[in-house]
């Protein structure tokens, strides 16, 4: 993988994040209860970082998969008696 | 040849060009096809200059507005008419002075009023308070014709204060000035409907309908513009001016002739005698002295005058005042001769013009037919300046900016609009009462004319032009009387009313430096450097588009956004969870490269759960530009309002001005 890829990627890795770190925010401060975050084209990539993000506030990050390789979404919410 | 490169405005509307066979076999002509050309003609350097049908409404209700207005107003007009519009000094003489003219009607009985409160033998003091106005009045005129010699774009008390004494002395006398320009409406068409109730003794109760009537009246002309205002308003005071010269001068003759001029017996007035004091002499001076409002509106008004403007407004001003003097001190000699004494039977007027026409004969009615019309027209005056003045102040930033922009009839509809509005809240406030209205008037035209004689003086001591000394003494003087003549009126009238004016004038002076300071700060802030250079974007930007479903006016807002950053993300908010969940794989499979995020809302609140997305998408990067795009239909009928755009609309109010987010909407128009 070269370097631009990389930068690139990471770029998009970045500009995901965001979007999880926007809807964590809101599922804390109770503006909604659930906010999903879809269409991610590295949501797997992004999972496991979204997860730690949302853990420090006591949330959770559910993936949605597709059947096919379409980008898949990431739900936040709060989880069953996890709050 | 080779055709050269479009340019400029050829760039912006390039015709297209349609081969034809011509008549013979062979033949070929181009027809130079240009759907522009209804709309745009070409100008100098590359510019496209619109045409009228350009402005010209499409919608049905939009022309049918368009032909109403057309048809009550006029034409519109372009701003190159602007000349033509410029008024000759025969009708600018009746534009300009119809205020000043028709005071002749009421100001030699204000003083026989005021001095009756000291018996019948105070009237012999008419003449000499008479003479002292006219000195006056002289003294004020010669003044004023150098002030338009020194400024010949427009030598108003606001624009002679403001350049030689400074901002707070110009506002002053601006506000002064506006305050009496809209007294002059008031009392002038009140005073006029009162003689006319006096004269076809309809129902008092009518005074203030038709009071205001008149005033709206007035204010429809005024928007067809200078031009035809002058024309409409020309015959009335031309009459009125024909009429009282013939009374003074039929009058002298007769008299010389030998013939007693006796008024006819009226009950004369019998207020509570208080004695004749100084001060009984200085309320009927200052009483007279409304006489002389207007005359400082021909300086005002120069700009509205043919070339060259500065000698036909001396010439005119010159004129103003010599009729003015001749008919007022006629009118004070004749009430003497004739014994003419106030009465609430019949008017001093009335009863001079009795004494002199042979009674009530046609060229009395005349007379007094016309001296309704003219005290009605006298609002003119005050149509034609306070817009002017309201306009300058706009320029200058201490009134709002669309007082300064003209009409379709190049007339500054805000100012006249505004006039006309205050005016008649006045008159309904006051029942039509021109004697509760009048000790509230002249004060402030006075206070201008000594701020504007006294920045003369300044400007002859800063300019030093040849005969500087001269000039400077003259409006010196002029000031220090009219600075006397406001000492007067603040004292004689202050208990009767001149305290409100007194009140309204500093409030209106600190509401026009507040305004100014709005426009100043406003002005910094937008202000570019001329030497800076416009370099690219510094900051990066992300699209964000509110989606309730999958429709064309959301898809189109997305495409729009994709050409505008690589970040676009959709937000969906919605509490039918079913629902965003089909909305979620339709979206996936249909949309690419868009990011979606669902807020689930079980409040079935929309609007704010979305903007409080976008503040946290805000808070997050701030050297992000957020632009959010709302779709929104374009409605074809008016009842379609009440049925779309309602969270659009909602949704633009709450989100423009938060900082960092840029709202825009992105029409869908319907096919059907």
């Amino acid at each position: 993988m070269d370097t631009l890829t990389k930068l690139s990627l990471q770029a998009e890795i970045d500009r995901e994040l965001r979007l999880v770190d926007s809807a964590v925010a809101m599922v804390r401060r109770g503006v909604a209860t659930r906010v999903t975050v879809a269409n991610l084209p590295l949501g797997t990539e992004v999972l496991e970082s979204a997860r730690a993000r949302a853990k420090l506030h006591r949330l959770r990050v559910t993936p949605v998969w597709s059947t096919d390789d379409s980008p898949c979404a990431l739900v936040i919410d709060a989880g069953v008696g996890d709050a | 040849m080779a055709d050269a490169e479009p340019t400029g405005a050829d760039r912006a509307a390039v015709p297209s060009r349609i081969p034809r066979s011509g008549r013979k076999p062979g033949d070929r002509r181009v027809r130079v096809h240009r759907p522009e050309a209804r709309y745009f003609r070409y100008g100098a350097q590359g510019t496209i200059i619109a045409k009228a049908a350009a402005i010209e409404p499409e919608s049905r209700a939009g022309r049918l507005g368009f032909g109403a207005r057309r048809l009550v107003f006029g034409r519109v007009l372009s701003t190159s008419e602007e000349l033509d519009q410029r008024l000759p000094k025969w009708k600018a003489l009746p534009m300009f002075s119809s205020d000043v003219m028709s005071s002749v009607a009421y100001a030699t009985e204000a003083i026989l009023v005021t001095l009756a409160i000291a018996g019948p033998a105070a009237f012999s003091y008419m003449l000499p308070i008479s003479f002292m106005i006219v000195g006056l009045l002289t003294l004020v005129t010669f003044s004023y014709r150098q002030t338009i010699r020194a400024y010949p774009n427009g030598g108003g008390s606001y624009i002679v204060a403001h350049a030689n004494l400074g901002v707070v002395p110009g506002l002053v006398a601006a506000a002064s000035l506006l305050v009496d320009y809209v007294l002059t409406v008031a009392v002038s068409v009140s005073a006029g409907v009162y003689n006319l109730q006096s004269a076809l003794l309809f129902p008092k109760e009518w005074i203030v309908a038709i009071s205001v009537a008149c005033i709206v009246a007035v204010t429809v002309v005024n928007l067809r513009g200078l031009k035809e205002s002058g024309t409409a308003f020309a015959a009335p005071t031309y009459i009125f001016l024909g009429s009282m010269l013939l009374m003074i001068s039929m009058g002298v003759v007769r008299t010389v002739m030998g013939t007693h001029l006796q008024a006819p017996p009226v009950t004369p007035i019998a207020p509570a005698l208080e004695g004749l004091s100084v001060l009984v002499l200085m309320r009927a001076f200052a009483d007279g002295c409304s006489a002389m409002t207007g005359t400082e509106a021909v300086a005002n008004g120069v700009p509205a005058f043919k070339p060259p403007e500065w000698k036909n407004a001396q010439a005119t001003m010159v004129a103003m005042a010599t009729l003015l003097g001749i008919m007022f001190l006629g009118m004070s000699w004749l009430a003497g001769v004739t014994g003419a004494v106030p009465s609430s039977d019949d008017s001093v007027l009335s009863q001079i013009g009795q004494a002199v026409f042979y009674g009530r004969t046609p060229l009395y009615y005349v007379l007094m037919f016309s001296t309704m019309g003219v005290l009605i027209l006298a609002a003119q005056t005050s149509f034609a300046d306070f817009p002017r003045l309201s306009s300058i102040l706009a320029r200058d930033g201490f009134f709002p900016r669309q007082f300064a922009f003209r009409g379709e009839r190049l007339a500054f509809n805000s100012g006249i609009i505004a006039l006309a509005a205050v005016s008649s809240l006045l008159v309904w406030v006051f029942s039509g009462d021109v004697n509760r209205l009048i000790p509230l008037y002249a004060i402030g035209v006075f206070t201008s004319f000594t701020l504007s004689q006294s920045g003369m003086v300044r400007h002859w001591w800063k300019e030093r032009e040849p005969g500087w000394r001269k000039s400077a003494v003259i409006n010196g003087v002029g000031a220090v009387v009219t600075a006397i003549v406001v000492v007067i009126f603040a004292i004689a009238k202050f208990a009767l009313g001149a305290w409100i004016v007194l009140i309204i004038v500093p409030v209106l002076v600190v509401l026009m430096l507040l305004i100014g300071r709005e426009y100043h700060s406003a002005q910094v802030e937008l202000h570019v450097r001329p030497e800076s250079v416009i370099g690219p974007p510094s900051r990066g930007q992300r699209v964000i588009i509110p989606m309730q479903d999958m429709r064309r006016d959301g898809i189109q807002a997305i495409k729009l956004g994709l050409t505008m950053s690589k970040s676009v993300v959709a937000v969906h908010v919605t509490d039918d969870l079913e629902a965003a969940e089909a909305f979620r794989s339709r979206f996936e499979s249909q949309v690419q490269g868009v990011d979606l995020v669902i807020v689930e809302s079980p409040y079935r609140e929309f609007v704010r759960p979305l903007i409080r997305y976008l503040e946290f998408t805000a808070e997050k990067d701030p050297s992000v530009v957020t632009i959010v795009l709302i779709p929104e239909r374009i409605i074809k009928h008016w009842w379609e309002r009440f049925l779309y755009n309602q969270s659009a609309y909602r949704l633009r109010d709450a989100l423009t001005g938060h900082p960092g987010i840029l709202v825009a909407d992105v029409p869908f128009r319907r096919q059907r």
